[in-house]
């Protein structure tokens, strides 16, 4: 049943913020499988693995503060792609510019969402993004 | 009425002959019966005289004969008495009786007795006398029952002669003659009557008709008739009386007549009403119709007098003479208007009088008339000017007195005077005007008055002080008048008098605003001037000299060539240029150029120029010659130092962008950075904590917990600082907003915290539209809402109140609460950033949260400030202006 599911990508660099985020979703015991991108240059290389044949993601966790391919060219790349354009894509990220987000909704972001510092917070956004995300979101046709 | 009475009313002419008539046919009757009446006597009285005569010529006669030789002669005798009238018979008897001689032949010698025996009442008779008197004497008597008269004379011898006479022929004779006289009478005096009547008709009845008729004509009205009868008769002197009577009469009527005329010719109308039911006018003289109304209209009814009286008098006239008809005097005036038929309004005044029967009853009013618009008007006009006169004498901007000139106290003022002295009305008439004019003003003013005195003049005119009651002087300009009493004698003085205080007051300012603006033309090296091309006549203002170098009292230079002389011969040119261009345009202009060298050092001038067309034909041209030779050299200074200037802006600029930018990327790098670790330390605490727990005891687990509670103060510092840098950075989006959803969203997200303290919100805000940012403003309200459920006292629910008020600047909003409050010497201080009243275990927080505030209002363009007392709460005020 669990390999049904389609998995959460998540793009992050940060190898703390990665390990409480995964730390965060295993503790809500979600069946989805994670995928780990660690910077903009993996998460684009999975454009081929989807296109290979791997289960598309039900959404994208994308940070933005990467080094070499940054998550709004990400963002960009996907947003422009024919067919995973239509993948959810919400930007989980520490800034609160006004420039990043601007920018990233004008890219076509689905949500936007700053990363809490409290730990018990966190926890309860990565039990609301995989609720509506993976569960309640219907998916687009890819 | 009876034929008598009918009678005695006839005519006298017809009368008078009638009755005369009578009178004589009765009279001619009487005779008549009278005479018929004493006939027989009278005839029976002849006939017997003559008988008697006629036996006593007989008796003598034949007494003579008294032998009887002689009996033929006697016969004969006795035979001639038958020649007798009315002898019927006649005897000669013998003394035996028998008969001698008679008439009948056959009687002769037959006895007497026998002859009368046929006869029987004669011989009755015979027998009778004979037997009764003495036959001595002659006798005749009346044989009873007959017509017959009995004679008997004696004769001598006893004879006797009897003759019997016949009586009725002379009767008849007699009665005759009666009858005729009688008739000859009758017809004399019906005759008479006749002529009578004729002569009376002639002469008295015709004058008397005619007497009648022209009394008639009289009484008719025609006094002109007259009877013209003569004479001394009474006619003639009732008619002359009449005459007189009409002549009287008719000279009265005239003088009645050329009285009406003389009412109708007069302006006056007279109008009789009678007392009946609505008062009909019973008499209008002519002069009405000057209102346009024929007399007879009023008199008909036609037009009702009451119906021409203006309505707004009418009742003031009915209650007047309803007063007058009560109580009196029946002679009274009353005023009031009536519509003439032109349908205008006349004054009229009504001299009434009032007629009354015995009983005081009123009967009837005459009036007289009187148009008296004009005096009406006139009155109405000069009571106006009257009163003109008054307000003209009170009008409140020149002072006006009458003063006596020997006294020199006024006798009359006005309030502007009052007001200009600063005495009152009652305070003036006491005073003199010389008491209160200070010297020299005093004797410059007698000196005037003297010679008004003295009649060298009619008045003057002086500028002088007068002293105020407050002690103020005040400027004035009097002009007085002289008004002389007809023997040339000064009889008083009027006067006007006008504060000019103000108007001197002006004219030293004018004249300090002339100096100062001179003064400042020097101050700002500007000079001025004027040249009118047609009278060639050019000024300079006293600056212009100094700025050409051009001696003052040279005066300005000839015309418009004189000053071009004084322009640099490099400049001429641009000059004229410029003149020609606003000939052409007629704008002013202007240009820069120098004055002549041979006039001294260089000197830069700033040249205005504009001209104007004189009336008469021909321009005005005028300008100002600014000095700008210092700032001339200042601008070579100046450009060099600008470009030094620039180029250090530039670098400036560049520095400036530079640090900005570094400033971005610290801020950036605070938010990534700088809570990346602090994310890590919160999670891993919080792990540690969770599952590590066993193995550490109870002062491990509270340090972690402190870590954590450190970690969370740090990231909502950071949190905040960034909020802050942000509102100070971010671009405002003003858009309309509306508030209400908006105070809603932000109340919702503090749910949680309203909820968890149980606190009371009222929102009361009017709905409206601001123009504001929509994050700025959820921001401010945010903090302030959080503020109010934060800063609680001890043990109480939050109260809050968010309103808003309209003010002439703009919209306020307010955020109340009962909170602890602060004291309102820190009032500036709390909107700082990191500023806290509050300790922060009593009170958590950053100390960022009123700044944000206030960074975001301001951001807006709004205003924020706070009313509070400490422990009475606070309010927060935001304004926006519209």
């Amino acid at each position: 049943m669990s390999t049904s599911l389609p998995p959460i990508l998540l793009v992050e660099d940060n190898p703390m913020d990665l390990d409480l985020t995964l730390r965060a979703f295993n503790k809500r015991r979600f069946i989805n499988a994670i995928e780990v991108a660690r910077d903009g240059e993996e998460a684009l290389a999975y454009i081929a693995r989807w296109d290979a044949g791997e289960p598309v993601p039900a959404v994208i966790l994308l940070d933005i503060n990467m080094p070499k391919v940054n998550g709004l060219e990400v963002l960009d790349r996907l947003k422009h792609h024919p067919v995973y354009r239509r993948i959810p894509v919400v930007v989980l990220t520490s800034s609160r510019e006004d420039r990043d987000l601007a920018a990233a909704y004008d890219l076509g972001v689905n949500s936007y969402i700053e990363k809490p510092v409290s730990f018990n917070k966190f926890m309860e956004v990565a039990d609301q993004i995989e609720l509506y995300w993976c569960v309640t979101n219907q998916r687009g046709l890819t | 009425m009876s034929l008598a009475r009918r009678l005695l009313f006839l005519p006298g002419r017809w009368l008078a002959p009638l009755m005369l008539a009578v009178f004589a046919l009765l009279a001619v009757g009487v005779s008549y019966l009278i005479q018929s009446s004493e006939l027989d006597a009278s005839v029976q009285e002849q006939e017997t005289r003559r008988l008697r005569e006629r036996l006593s010529v007989e008796q003598s006669r034949l007494s003579l004969q008294s032998d009887n030789a002689r009996t033929q002669l006697v016969r004969r005798l006795v035979g001639g008495m038958g020649l007798y009238v009315g002898m019927r018979s006649v005897y000669l008897v013998g003394r035996d009786g028998a008969v001698q001689a008679s008439l009948t032949r056959s009687d002769i010698g037959r006895d007497i007795s026998l002859v009368l025996g046929a006869w029987p009442d004669l011989a009755r008779a015979m027998s009778t006398r004979e037997h009764s008197q003495a036959p001595m004497g002659i006798d005749v008597w009346r044989v009873d029952g007959a017509d017959w008269l009995l004679g008997s004379a004696p004769l001598t011898d006893g004879r006797r002669l009897l003759a019997v006479m016949d009586l009725s022929y002379p009767l008849a004779q007699r009665q005759a003659a009666i009858n005729s006289q009688a008739l000859r009478d009758g017809l004399l005096l019906l005759a008479l009557v006749a002529g009578l009547a004729g002569v009376m008709h002639l002469v008295w009845f015709r004058r008397a008709n005619r007497l009648m008729n022209t009394l008639a004509r009289m009484g008719e009205g025609q006094l002109d008739a007259r009877t013209g009868l003569v004479g001394g008769d009474e006619l003639a002197r009732i008619a002359a009386e009449a005459d007189r009577m009409a002549l009287r009469l008719q000279s009265q009527q005239a003088q009645i007549r050329q009285l009406a005329d003389l009412v109708d010719r007069s302006p006056v109308v007279v109008v009789e009403w009678r007392n009946a039911p609505g008062w009909p006018v019973t008499y209008v003289s002519r002069g009405v119709s000057q209102w346009g109304y024929r007399p007879q209209d009023l008199m008909n009814g036609v037009i009702r007098y009451a119906d021409l009286i203006h309505a707004d008098d009418v009742n003031r006239i009915n209650a007047e003479v309803e007063h007058y008809f009560r109580h009196g005097p029946d002679d009274y005036r009353q005023e009031y208007r009536l519509r003439n038929a032109n349908g205008e309004w006349v004054w009229v005044e009504d001299r009434t009088t009032l007629r009354r029967d015995e009983h005081g009853e009123v009967v009837g009013i005459s009036g007289i008339l009187l148009d008296v618009t004009a005096q009406k008007m006139a009155e109405l006009a000069q009571r106006e000017q009257a009163e003109m006169l008054r307000l003209f004498y009170e009008l409140p901007f020149i002072g006006m007195a009458i003063s006596a000139p020997d006294t020199r106290r006024w006798l009359q003022v006005n309030d502007r005077l009052c007001e200009i002295l600063g005495y009152s009305r009652d305070q003036l008439l006491t005073m003199t005007w010389s008491e209160m004019t200070p010297q020299p003003d005093l004797d410059q003013n007698l000196l005037l008055l003297e010679q008004v005195k003295a009649g060298m003049r009619d008045g003057y005119q002086m500028t002088k002080r007068f002293l105020r009651r407050d002690g103020h002087v005040v400027y004035t300009e009097i002009e007085v008048r002289a008004v002389r009493k007809p023997d040339g004698t000064l009889h008083r003085l009027f006067a006007t008098v006008q504060d000019v205080t103000e108007r001197r007051l002006a004219n030293e300012a004018l004249r300090e605003q002339k100096d100062m603006l001179e003064q400042a033309e020097v101050m700002a090296g500007l000079g001025s001037w004027s040249h009118d091309t047609r009278s060639q006549d050019t000024w300079w203002s006293t600056q212009m000299y100094r700025n050409i170098g051009r001696d003052l009292a040279m005066g300005p230079p000839q015309g418009l060539a004189g000053c071009l002389a004084c322009v640099h011969p490099d400049d001429r040119r641009s000059l004229l240029t410029t003149m020609r261009a606003i000939d052409r345009s007629g704008q002013s202009d202007t240009l820069t150029l120098r004055r002549h060298p041979d006039l001294g050092p260089a000197r830069w001038f700033r040249a205005r120029l504009e001209h104007h067309p004189l009336p008469g034909g021909g321009w005005c041209w005028r300008g100002t010659l600014l000095d700008i030779t210092a700032l001339q050299e200042a601008k070579s200074e100046l450009e060099r130092s600008n470009a030094e200037l620039e180029v250090r802006v530039k670098e400036r600029t560049q520095q400036l962008s530079l640090a900005n930018r570094e400033l971005e990327a610290f801020t950036y790098t605070v938010s990534h950075d700088l809570k990346a670790p602090l994310r890590g330390i919160d999670g891993y605490s919080q792990l540690l904590a969770e599952e590590y727990a066993p193995q550490l005891d109870e002062t491990g687990q509270a340090y972690v917990a402190r870590v954590r509670h450190g970690v969370q103060q740090m990231g909502a510092l950071i949190a905040d600082l960034l909020d802050y840098s942000r509102m100070e950075r971010r671009t405002m989006d003003l858009q309309p907003l509306e508030l209400i959803p908006l105070i809603r969203r932000v109340l919702d997200e503090n749910s949680a915290d309203i909820e968890r303290t149980g606190a009371s919100v009222s929102v009361c805000v009017s709905p409206m539209v601001l123009r504001l940012d929509r994050e700025g403003l959820a921001v401010a309200l945010r903090n302030l809402v959080s503020n109010a459920l934060k800063f609680t006292k001890p043990g109480q629910v939050p109260i809050i109140d968010i309103g808003s008020t309209e003010t002439e600047s703009g919209h306020v909003l307010w955020v109340r609460d009962q909170g602890v409050g602060f004291d309102m010497k820190y009032h500036d201080r709390i909107f700082g950033i990191f500023q806290r009243l509050q300790r922060s275990e009593d009170y958590a927080g950053t100390g960022v949260g009123l700044a944000l505030v206030a960074k975001a209002v301001q951001r807006m363009g709004g205003r924020v400030w706070a009313e509070s007392q400490p422990g009475q709460g606070a309010t927060f005020y935001m304004e926006f202006s519209r």
